[in-house]
């Protein structure tokens, strides 16, 4: 159809002939899968993922490569990657093994680990409980890794929250609170933040209330609007509920009051004992997924937390499924809720590897109809699964945009 | 040569020369898809033929195809039914299918014109004709050679196994 081609005309031009960053801005178009495999053809294409022209027309195509949730970390041949279901691809994805700059940690002391992630950053303590703790930023996707300097107060924080400030600069901000270390009280209310421009840590207000207020590892969750880090935990009246972290003045609000969601029914006296308590967003709206054990029964809910900016809250049940199977175990939270696609969250087994997915759209969600994740492939063919005690929250956006500077 | 564009005698046309001096008049309206067409027209004016000595009469040509084409579904016509976005991804489709070597030379001529939609046009057709192919089918295809040593050959694939489990 073409005059060129039906002319014979060949000016000669060739894949050679064009600069490197017109040739970046052709790969940059390939899938995330291909891109592993083309560093096989050339030197240039091996240094690809690398160039500044790659990452910039890679972060325009694609600020995110695809949500990733529910996360695994696993160990291949010595090596570790991160798994995850992709939602874009509907179907379970592998991303590039860790690099030597960050030291794999060891599979049987998985949960020992702590992992925070956002914006294609993922923030790890890699430090063995028997050493200090050893906090390291890095970008899976290209391998790029910072050690972060030591805190002013060495311990192992049980909250590591992780929050890229700007896309595309890779300006962040890590959030470590308390620690779960018996017989060193006064650390457990230790707060510290380390912004990426400053290059330090700063010691903010203590948790409030008694020591140990927060002793579940967890990421905590960020909500942007309020500027706030809300955790799970004792508040200042020994309820369980939610603290919240101001990040604008890097102090714990003292008088927040916001227990966990009991339904009126439920006699006060009898005890609820939360097995699990984690929070997530799913579009902008926040959720406490839990597992209650009420006089021997057992169920998994989840609410909706509605805050006002007075410090008012507003719980809604939205979801109660009776568990299935026995008690929790107490190790590492067995089920974890991950937001999936739009208004979508996944109830996930991180034993048996199932998940349910349920639409939070609706105005009542039925339970009875939901989507069952994919199975993953041959995860447990010779290999070792790993877990942390609380990957990512389960969910992770890799992309190329973020950039790490070298923090020398 | 004179590129037969849509002829609306209401607006201003201008003239562009290609590095083997042939001379285009088109609307400016099918000019203005280039960017930097239209910064050097709101410069100069079009009374001036504009000199693109880097971009040949062959490729200037489908350049200009390509641009009237798109100029045009911009425009509505009350006779006309307007032009659906499929129709254009098909248009789009028969353009991009001619020789490589064409391919690669308008890559650099969208680049140096500034015609964003044009240059992610051919990208995406480049790429795809690499897509999901091993390494010796992208050499073969890209012409490119395999500049590893043996050991370097050798490493790369210890690397990069991960990806082909």
């Amino acid at each position: 159809m073409s005059l060129i081609s039906a002319s014979g005309v060949d000016n000669g031009r060739t894949w050679n002939s064009l600069p490197p960053e017109l040739q970046d801005l052709v790969l940059a178009r390939l899938d995330l899968t291909d891109l592993y495999k083309v560093v096989r053809v050339c030197k240039s294409f091996r240094e690809v993922i690398y160039r500044e022209s790659f990452r910039q027309a890679r972060a325009r195509l694609r600020p995110v490569e695809c949500p990733l949730g529910p996360t695994l970390f696993c160990v291949e041949k010595n090596r570790w990657h991160l798994w995850g279901f992709d939602w874009k691809n509907h179907s379970w994805l592998k991303l590039p093994p860790f690099t030597d700059s960050i030291p794999a940690p060891d599979p049987k002391l998985f949960k020992d680990f702590l992992i925070a992630g956002h914006h294609g950053l993922i923030c790890a303590n890699m430090g063995k409980a028997s050493e200090p703790e050893k906090l390291y930023i890095f970008n899976p996707l290209t391998g790029e890794a910072q050690q972060l300097p030591p805190l002013h107060h060495p311990r192992h924080p049980v909250v590591i929250s992780l929050q890229v400030t700007t896309p595309g600069r890779a300006d962040f901000r890590v959030i470590a609170v308390g620690s779960a270390a018996v017989g060193t009280g006064y650390l457990s209310r230790k707060t510290e933040v380390y912004c990426s421009v400053k290059r330090r840590w700063e010691v903010a207000g203590d948790v409030p209330g008694e020591d140990f207020s927060i002793n579940e590892y967890q990421t905590g969750l960020y909500c942007k609007t309020l500027n706030l880090l809300l955790c799970t935990g004792f508040m200042v009246d020994r309820r369980k509920g939610i603290l919240a972290f101001d990040v604008g003045t890097n102090e714990w609000r003292a008088q927040w009051h916001c227990p966990f969601f009991r339904l009126r029914c439920v006699d006060r006296a009898v005890t609820i004992n939360f097995a699990i308590a984690q929070l997530e967003e799913c579009n902008g709206v926040i959720h406490l997924f839990s597992e209650q054990e009420t006089g021997g029964t057992v169920t998994h809910c989840i609410d909706r937390l509605d805050l006002g900016i007075e410090g008012t809250y507003t719980w809604t049940r939205r979801l109660t499924l009776s568990r299935r199977g026995t008690r929790a175990l107490l190790v590492y939270p067995e089920f974890t809720c991950v937001p999936v696609e739009e208004h979508k969250l996944c109830i996930f087994n991180t034993v048996q590897l199932t998940g349910d997915v349920y639409d939070m759209s609706k105005e009542t969600v039925e339970t009875s109809h939901f989507e069952s994740l994919p199975t993953p492939p041959a995860l447990l063919d010779n290999k070792t699964l790993f877990y942390s005690l609380n990957p990512l929250n389960y969910y992770f956006q890799p992309s190329f945009g973020v950039v790490l500077s070298n923090l020398k | 040569m004179h590129f037969q564009g849509s002829p609306n005698m209401a607006e201003k046309r201008v003239k562009l020369i290609s590095s083997d001096n042939d001379e285009f008049e088109v609307d400016e309206a099918v000019a203005f898809e280039s960017e930097t067409l239209r910064n050097m027209i709101q410069d100069t004016g079009t009374n001036v033929p504009i000199s693109i000595p880097n971009v040949s009469s062959d490729i200037l040509a489908k350049v200009l195809e390509y641009c009237s084409y798109h100029a045009e579904t911009m425009e509505t016509h009350d006779d006309k039914p307007p032009i659906t976005d499929a129709q254009i991804r098909e248009w789009d489709a028969d353009f991009v299918d001619v020789h490589p070597a064409t391919l690669y030379s308008l890559i650099l001529a969208a680049n140096y014109l500034n015609i964003k939609n044009l240059l992610d046009l051919i990208c995406q057709a480049v790429a795809n004709n690499i897509r999901g192919k091993t390494a010796v089918e992208i050499r073969k295809i890209l012409h490119i050679q395999d500049d590893f040593t043996y050991e370097e050959e050798m490493e790369i694939r210890r690397e990069t196994k991960w990806a082909f489990d």
